[in-house]
């Protein structure tokens, strides 16, 4: 009987380790979506800041070309 | 604390041994995600390793541990958890190869880096450990033989694993990631000094001699030790210790025996040994004088673990010895609480013990009952195997209130389980000693 029980707690064990590898990729993946979301953001905000310079860039080159 | 909570509280810390250090690797600036699969198969490769890693403490008889559950329990436990261990570490390389199909090429071990080098043979080194101890017996390997590989590859393993992850280097950027696996490996290293050169040496400055040594009928005989300058050894009755007769503690050549001698004298001890293998059939051949190193007590098979109105104790052969030693420490405290001793042997020249157990009588509450298979011409007691019909005959209405031990050859217990299990005695008054746990 001691036996039998230890086979069913190393199968409950196997079952938690399991569980909680799945739930670790989750989690890795989680984190690394906040980390990408926040590296869109910074790009995002970077071209709006840029966005006028580009814009006056073009009219500048415009107006050389049309020169 | 309860042995039940005790044992409770180990399992959980096994198993947040074995996930911590998973978790905290996402802890403060964690690398970025390299997919699901590859994810999840990392998951798998780190919990594989920190299983493998705490084998070691599994086997490194720690008496806190081995009270709660008892060592044979333990050891079951290491070996059948290794299998998910292995599980686990497989999953590391298949989940990568589904992946992308491409890293098969990594399985070239002379064209593939050191770090599918190390990958590799940490996994093969896993896979010969498991064959040489799953087929040891067949594979012919001595014990002491395959003892010693067992250890250097599980050494080994560990060891390439850990470089195989610093290789890789995903999750060892950073102090605090660094810092864990540092941690890891010297935990590893420290108990692996504390099994192989901390204990030896704390037995060799505690050596025992033989005293004397008694034949009984049956090839059995009784070995006695003492204490050589030392205050000898505490223990519960029931418990057992590994021997290392005429050898330094650092051998790998040990023993386990049964105690049966009292637990009130700690200073000369007897374990009562039948020759069944190498070792055991050249016990008569040691003299008083020769020295002897005593590891323990352990073993959870003691009536001290808990209350009980009276006793019924099954043994098979030898397995009596460690119930020799409960009832020689009742006497020696004048207990009074019943004991009914059932003792299975094939013939009346294998009950060795029996007159011992015929002096016992006198000042225990003690019922002897000899159970044989093949009796004498004039036997007038109980034939064949202890039964459940035997157990209704004998005890007295009420017994299932008593605590039940059991020692002997496994295809008894497991008759005598079978028996009491249809009695409906509770499990948690049913004590099990199973002396043949290497196996």
């Amino acid at each position: 009987m001691r036996h039998r029980l230890t086979t069913r707690f190393v199968v409950v064990v196997a079952v938690l380790l399991l569980a909680a590898a799945l739930l670790w990729s989750a989690l890795a993946a989680t984190v690394v979506d906040a980390e990408r979301q926040a590296r869109t953001q910074e790009m995002l905000e970077l071209a709006g800041r840029l966005e006028p310079d580009i814009a006056d860039l073009a009219a500048l080159l415009h107006e050389q070309a049309r020169d | 604390m309860q042995p039940a909570v005790t044992g409770a509280v180990w399992a959980v810390i096994y198993l947040l041994a074995v996930v911590a250090p998973l978790f905290l690797m996402l802890v403060g600036d964690a690398p970025p995600s390299r997919g699901w699969l590859v994810d999840t198969s990392v998951a798998f490769g780190f919990i594989g390793l920190a299983m493998l890693g705490l084998q070691f403490a599994l086997t490194a008889r720690f008496n806190t541990v081995d009270a709660s559950y008892g060592l044979d329990v333990v050891l079951r436990f290491h070996r059948e958890i290794s299998y998910v261990a292995l599980a686990m570490i497989l999953m590391h390389p298949v989940l990568l190869f589904i992946d992308e199909p491409a890293r098969l090429a990594l399985l070239n071990v002379i064209e593939a880096g050191w770090q599918a080098r190390a990958g590799v043979a940490a996994v093969v080194l896993l896979l010969v450990l498991i064959v040489l101890s799953v087929w040891r017996r067949p594979l012919r390997l001595p014990y002491e033989v395959w003892r010693f590989t067992h250890g250097l590859l599980a050494l080994a393993i560990v060891g390439t694993a850990l470089w195989h992850i610093g290789l890789v280097g995903y999750y060892v950027t950073g102090p605090f990631r660094r810092g864990l696996w540092l941690a890891m490996s010297v935990v590893i290293v420290a108990l692996v000094v504390y099994v192989r050169v901390v204990k030896p040496w704390r037995l060799l400055r505690r050596p025992w001699r033989v005293r004397s040594l008694e034949q009984l009928s049956g090839r059995t005989w009784h070995l006695w030790l003492e204490a050589d300058g030392h205050d000898g050894l505490a223990f519960a009755p029931g418990q057992f210790a590994w021997l290392t007769v005429d050898r330094s503690p650092f051998a790998i050549r040990e023993h386990p025996f049964s105690l049966s001698s009292s637990a009130e004298c700690r200073q000369r001890v007897r374990f009562t040994i039948k020759e069944l293998g190498d070792f055991t059939s050249r016990i008569g051949q040691l003299t008083p004088g020769t020295r002897a190193h005593l590891d323990g007590p352990y073993g959870a098979f003691t009536y001290e673990r808990g209350q009980a109105e009276g006793f019924v104790l099954l043994a098979g052969g030898i397995g009596v010895t460690p119930m020799l030693s409960m009832l020689r420490t009742m006497r020696d405290r004048g207990d009074p609480r019943p004991v009914w001793l059932f003792y299975a042997n094939p013939t009346w020249e294998e009950a060795s013990l029996h007159e011992e157990l015929e002096e016992l009588r006198d000042g225990l509450d003690l019922e002897v009952v000899h159970v044989l298979e093949a009796p004498p011409d004039d036997w007038d007691g109980p034939v064949g195997l202890i039964d459940g019909e035997l157990l209704a005959e004998r005890l007295p209405p009420g017994a299932d209130r008593f605590a039940y031990f059991i020692c002997g050859p496994d295809p008894m217990m497991d008759a005598v389980e079978a028996v009491l299990h249809e009695r409906a005695v509770p499990p948690t008054r049913l004590h099990f000693e199973r002396f043949d746990f290497i196996e």
